[in-house]
């Protein structure tokens, strides 16, 4: 009767020989890695995306919640208020910089005029002005004159005409003059 | 397999390397290089998450300051702003400046109203063109204190500017003609109008004596920005007291 061996085939790999130099060895440690790493790497990256979903999830919950949302208005209404300062705050230096017709010059171009002479049309539209004025004499246009243009009210002061009026003495003394504005 | 094991163990060592170098390639083109990819981006969000909902905190933290400091501001904006108008209603101006001109002695024969149109304010210089030439600049550099003081500049004579600016408001232009007043009544009207303390400008002004009195032309701006708060008031508002309801209303 033949003797058989069932642990032949165990025993034959017990005694496997394994040569680390072999490229083939090589190959196989390389393949490996590679796998362990691959996985290693996807492990990593589900664990990250569970990390994420949960941290959205909370993000979600703050956002959701209503401290959040009154404290997000809040926010949001000091932004528009600051923003709204800003414009209105640029919209009212033009205003108050075109502000210079007023009670101000009106006083301040009275007292300038040389007391013989006479206002008889003035128009001023922002800062361009055309007086009509009733002189006795060339005298006291060329006073006139001076005195508005030494005033701090214009910046230019141009004597258009002085003219005799018909039927009457005097002249009529006509000027144009650019007021100070928007400095 | 039969195949594999009879090849020399050389070409079995190649073909080993071969299929080794073939799976790495592949690995790292389509496992390893979009996986460090997207472990890069999933950490860029949990980061940016991780900042938004440390912020989102912060502020749930802070809402009482926020709400103080909200109120805070508000209120001031209410008081730095209280001289502009809120509401250009034509019919509140129309009362206003009425009681205005009864009140200073203005007989106007016009009230014409703009309708309300929204720009920005309309920025008026009012400047001069020197005139420069070679031999000033010379005497400038010879004796500059006869010259101090002067613009060196030129300047626009008027200047005007338009366009999708962010401090565009609203503005009503109001003209009203005038005859047979006094200069009092013009000087007093206008002066009222200041005592209003709002935004209101007098953009023009015409006056031609005309037997003793003046005839002529006012024209206002009025300014508006938007309400924002409820205590906000122009101050405008009036209660009609002529009695309503007539059976024919050409009587």
């Amino acid at each position: 009767m033949k003797d058989y061996n069932f642990f032949d085939e165990f025993q034959k790999r017990n005694k496997m020989h394994i040569n680390f130099a072999s490229p083939a060895f090589l190959g196989v440690l390389v393949i490996a890695l590679i796998i362990v790493f691959s996985a290693g790497l996807m492990l990593y990256n589900t664990i990250l995306g569970a990390r994420l979903t949960s941290m959205t999830k909370e993000l979600t919950a703050i956002h959701e919640s209503q401290e959040y949302q009154k404290a997000d208005e809040l926010q949001k209404k000091i932004g528009a208020l600051t923003e709204y300062d800003q414009y209105a705050g640029t919209a009212y230096e033009k205003i108050k910089s075109g502000d210079v017709l007023g009670t101000d010059f009106l006083y301040a171009f009275s007292r300038i005029l040389p007391s013989s002479v006479s206002l008889q049309n003035a128009s001023i539209n922002r800062a361009t002005a055309t007086f009509t004025f009733t002189v006795p004499n060339r005298q006291a246009a060329a006073e006139l004159v001076k005195h508005i243009d030494e005033s701090d009210l214009f910046v230019q002061t141009t004597l258009i005409s002085v003219v005799s009026q018909q039927g009457a003495t005097g002249y009529n003394a006509i000027i144009n003059s650019i007021l100070k504005a928007g400095e | 397999m039969k195949a594999f094991n009879n090849i020399s163990a050389r070409d079995r060592n190649l073909l080993i390397l071969l299929l080794a170098a073939i799976i790495f390639y592949l690995s790292y083109t389509f496992v390893l290089t979009p996986g460090i990819e997207k472990s890069g981006l999933l950490n860029g969000d949990i980061a940016a998450t991780q900042d938004e909902i440390a912020r989102a905190k912060e502020l749930i933290e802070n809402r009482n300051d926020l709400a103080r400091q909200e109120n805070k501001l508000r209120k001031d904006l209410v008081d730095k702003y209280a001289v502009f108008f809120t509401n250009l209603d034509q019919v509140e101006l129309l009362h206003k400046l009425d009681t205005l001109m009864t009140g200073t002695g203005i007989k106007a024969n016009s009230y014409m109203a703009s309708i309300l149109t929204v720009s920005s304010v309309e920025l008026e210089q009012g400047g001069f063109a020197p005139l420069n030439y070679p031999m000033l600049d010379l005497a400038k550099n010879i004796e500059p204190k006869l010259y101090e003081g002067e613009p060196s500049e030129q300047l626009a004579i008027t200047a005007g500017q338009e366009g999708d600016t962010p401090d565009r408001i609203p503005c009503m232009e109001i003209i009203i003609n005038y005859n047979t007043t006094s200069y009092d009544s013009v000087y007093n009207f206008i002066y009222s109008l200041e005592q209003l303390k709002k935004t209101v400008i007098v953009k023009s002004i015409d006056y031609t004596k005309q037997e003793g009195y003046l005839e002529g032309q006012l024209i206002l701006d009025f300014y508006s920005i938007p309400q924002f708060d409820t205590t906000q008031n122009d101050g405008l508002t009036f209660v009609p007291v002529i009695p309503q309801g007539k059976a024919n209303p050409f009587s």
